[in-house]
C-alpha cells in the first residue's frame, strides 16, 4: 500500500466529506424503505419481512463497513 | 472466512463484460456499495452485489414493473429449499426455489450469462444450459 503525506487539515476535510457522503447514502436507503435504523432494516430484510430489499441490504452492509474503516482512519489522525 | 468482495466485484465485471460484451450499453461500478450494474441493449438491467460475509445478490430486471425480475441470493434465510441459504426467485413470483448459485463469480456468472443469452431467463425456473 502506498502512503502519502498531506496536511492534517486536508486529511480531516477529505475524511469528513467522505463520511458525510457515505452517511447520506445510508440515510437514503433507510428512507427509501421507511426504516428507522440500519439494524432494523437488515433484520427485516433477512427475515423476509421486507421483500425485495436484498440489493439495498448488500449495499448497506458494504457502506457500514466502509464507514467503519474510514472512521478508524479519522481516529488515527 | 473473509470474502474478498472487491476481488469478486472485479472478477464479476470482467466475466460479464467478456461474456455479454456487445450487448452492454452502460455499466456502473459502485466500489463502496460492493455493487455492479449493467444496462443491456434490450433494456435488461443486471445487478451484482457481494459483501464481506459471503452474502450476494444477482438480480436481472426485465423492467421496473413490480416483480418483473429474477433474483439469486442468500440474504433472506426463510426459504426452506435444499440449497438453503442459496435460493432463486423466479420471474413474477414471490416464492423462492432451489438455486445453482453459491456466491462465487467464477462459478456463478458464466451460468447466469448463458441463461441471459438463451433469452429464456424470464421463463419459469432456472434451466441449466451447457457450455458450448
Amino acid at each position: 500500500m502506498d502512503i502519502v503525506k498531506l496536511p492534517r487539515e486536508d486529511a480531516v476535510r477529505l475524511i469528513t466529506d467522505k463520511l458525510r457522503e457515505i452517511d447520506n447514502r445510508i440515510q437514503r436507503i433507510l428512507q427509501r424503505w421507511n426504516q428507522p435504523s440500519t439494524e432494523i432494516f437488515l433484520e427485516r430484510t433477512r427475515t423476509g419481512d421486507l421483500e425485495d430489499a436484498e440489493i439495498d441490504a448488500i449495499t448497506l452492509t458494504n457502506l457500514i463497513e466502509e464507514r467503519d474503516r474510514i472512521s478508524h482512519l479519522y481516529d488515527q489522525l | 472466512m473473509a470474502f474478498e468482495k472487491h476481488d469478486f466485484i472485479e472478477r464479476a465485471s470482467l466475466i460479464i463484460q467478456q461474456t455479454l460484451g456487445s450487448l452492454i450499453v452502460s455499466y456502473n461500478w459502485d466500489l463502496e456499495g460492493g455493487k455492479l450494474s449493467f444496462l443491456l441493449k434490450n433494456g435488461i438491467m443486471i445487478y451484482i452485489g457481494y459483501n464481506s460475509v459471503g452474502q450476494y445478490v444477482y438480480q436481472v430486471m426485465k423492467s421496473l414493473k413490480l416483480r418483473e425480475f429474477i433474483r439469486f441470493d442468500n440474504f433472506d434465510d426463510r426459504w426452506d429449499v435444499s440449497t438453503k441459504p442459496h435460493h432463486f426467485h423466479p420471474f413474477k413470483m414471490k416464492q423462492a426455489t432451489v438455486s445453482p448459485m453459491v456466491g462465487i463469480p467464477d462459478r456463478d456468472l458464466p451460468l447466469l450469462c448463458r441463461w441471459i443469452l438463451s433469452k429464456r431467463i424470464f421463463e419459469g425456473n432456472f434451466e441449466p444450459i451447457s457450455e458450448k
